[in-house]
């Protein structure tokens, strides 16, 4: 959505012009949705969620001043939102619905021979059990969303040389415990 | 991006579901109705409480002050005889009260008052 088209969006919803709100949602739901699933694993909860982010969106329009993007305040609530969420509700683990997968390409040719799809699968969504609701929702910002480091400094409030060492020490534990889990399983 | 990048964004991907379910939308705009109407009971319920608590200090403080100049009741009226002597004195009190010219001011006054707060209403039920 174009910056002049949202902000004629915002300041028509702050009029009243609720309908003009479908606008929003169409356009930021796949990306919310992400977001919120990085952090939890049901899909039904993950909706739910998804979905009073936006309620919430709405009703908090008037106090939107417009000092970031209308997508990084989307972003900030949603990433809010599920991480209070997650700390009420443990993460039990991610179904294999939810995880899409591309590959063999990267990984390690004679170990990639051994692995079937299925098995990559648990591993990999093994590897991501590992990790942190929080430091989930870093990585997915970075490398699935493509923000930047100032973007998702603004995200999640925390400081910007923060979130690079916090980046820098997920990757390396990721690898670690990915490295690990496949020595585990073929020596 | 190095193979290490490559390698990470791979898993990371598995997090990359940004698949909308259909009545996604529709529920939305359900639940934003169920809110602004929740909100709207809500404020009203405030309003009402607020009217009603300076309702009932003023009826309070009226009383009070009606007692303290007029009546000078104490609780050693609140006995048998008391009570009694109440009714006894109490339709001449009465009298000297409400049927007197000094007072008629008052009647005015509420009455506009009663006349406003009605036509007030019955505009704004006409309103809706």
């Amino acid at each position: 959505m174009k910056p002049e088209e949202e902000k004629y969006i915002i300041e028509s919803v702050k009029r009243g012009d609720t309908e003009l709100f479908n606008r929003i949602v169409e356009a930021y739901s796949p990306k919310i949705l992400s977001v919120v699933r990085s952090v939890i694993s049901c899909n039904e909860d993950a909706e739910e969620i998804a979905q009073d982010v936006f309620v919430k969106a709405f009703f908090s329009l008037g106090k939107f001043r417009g000092e970031s993007s209308l997508s990084t305040w989307l972003y900030r609530i949603a990433y809010n939102m599920s991480l209070s969420k997650a700390r009420v509700k443990r993460r039990s683990f991610v179904t294999l619905d939810n995880i899409k997968l591309s590959y063999d390409d990267h990984l390690n040719e004679e170990r990639s021979e051994l692995i079937d799809k299925e098995r990559k699968y648990l591993i990999l969504n093994n590897i991501l059990e590992s990790i942190e609701p929080s430091e989930r929702v870093l990585i997915s910002l970075f490398y699935n969303h493509h923000k930047s480091i100032r973007e998702i400094s603004e995200i999640t409030g925390i400081g910007e040389s923060n979130v690079k060492v916090k980046l820098h020490r997920i990757k390396r534990r990721l690898i670690e415990i990915a490295n690990k889990k496949m020595e585990v399983r073929y020596g | 991006m190095d193979d290490q990048d490559v390698f990470l964004k791979d898993i990371v991907s598995g997090l990359n579901d940004e698949s909308v379910p259909y009545s996604f939308g529709y529920k939305i705009a359900a639940k934003i109705i169920k809110e602004r109407e929740r909100r709207e009971r809500r404020a009203e319920m405030i309003q009402i409480s607020v009217i009603l608590t300076l309702a009932a200090l003023l009826i309070t403080l009226s009383l009070y002050y009606i007692n303290s100049s007029l009546f000078n009741l104490s609780q050693e009226w609140l006995t048998l005889e008391g009570v009694n002597s109440i009714i006894t004195h109490g339709s001449d009190k009465f009298k000297m009260i409400f049927f007197n010219k000094e007072n008629i001011i008052w009647y005015i006054i509420s009455v506009n008052s009663i006349a406003l707060l009605t036509i007030e209403r019955l505009l704004k039920k006409r309103e809706y």
